[in-house]
């Protein structure tokens, strides 16, 4: 089955994040394809390659790094929802003159017609955190 | 696969607080942006979101419920209510600032059991 996963909570703050890798994990181990993971709201966090959790916590950003490159796996983190919070590209940093980038290799920043194009093309889309 | 599915948006909490009920309200207009076939819903504290008179400048938050009239000009018609969450909170139809349809808890689930995609804010 060809799933897709809304992911709205932010790690170390609810469990969304942590239930929805686990999830993407299991349905990989099953066979299943993951079509695209869709990080919004507070999920943007998610994709931070500054998390800096203390070394003997769960580094959920690096895991999901990990598994979306060894899965190769379309991440998209909503452009709108992480520039507010904070998550930016090279591309943004340069258009809004920040001092620094910090999104996570494998993701990319798109937008919401990302989510609408996973729930058209997947079998399932599944809501993590809300 | 059909391109075009239904979507059901649920909006389910107030409207400040959190940043649940902007948001919903973003995916709402890109999805009839794309022309899918798209409800909303509200229930819970989500029906605090249709209240008329919101005035959140004091908390330095934006009016998020001035866009809900762009429903209306995205051609989104089927926005719906559920009446048990009305009366439990002592509204009417004619305290929300936008016309929906009212329905019972039995109808709300029937509308759920419809969609093909539901979307929980």
């Amino acid at each position: 089955m060809k799933y897709s996963l809304a992911i709205y909570g932010a790690p170390y703050s609810s469990q969304a994040a942590d239930t929805a890798f686990s999830f993407a994990e299991a349905a990989i181990a099953r066979g299943h394809e993951i079509y695209r993971l869709f990080f919004y709201l507070d999920g943007v966090h998610n994709a931070s390659n500054l998390a800096t959790p203390p070394q003997d916590e769960n580094d959920l950003p690096a895991r999901w790094r990990e598994l979306i490159k060894t899965q190769n796996i379309d991440a998209v983190v909503c452009i709108a929802a992480g520039l507010r919070r904070g998550l930016l590209d090279e591309v943004e940093q340069q258009r809004y003159e920040k001092t620094g980038n910090n999104l996570s290799e494998g993701f990319t920043l798109s937008g919401l017609g990302q989510l609408i194009d996973a729930g058209t093309h997947s079998d399932r889309l599944i809501t993590f955190g809300a | 696969m059909s391109d075009n599915k239904s979507f059901l948006i649920v909006n389910r909490k107030a409207p400040f607080g959190s940043a649940f009920a902007k948001e919903a309200l973003d995916v709402g207009l890109i999805a009839a942006a794309f022309g899918q076939k798209l409800s909303l819903l509200f229930m819970d504290d989500g029906v605090y979101q249709l209240l008329k008179n919101q005035n959140p400048s004091d908390i330095n938050q934006k009016n998020s419920s001035q866009t809900l009239p762009m429903l209306e000009m995205y051609d989104v018609k089927d926005i719906y209510v559920e009446a048990e969450s009305l009366q439990a909170r002592n509204l009417q139809s004619e305290d929300l600032l936008i016309s929906v349809q009212i329905i019972d808890s039995q109808a709300t689930a029937e509308l759920i059991d419809q969609q093909d995609i539901l979307l929980n804010f």
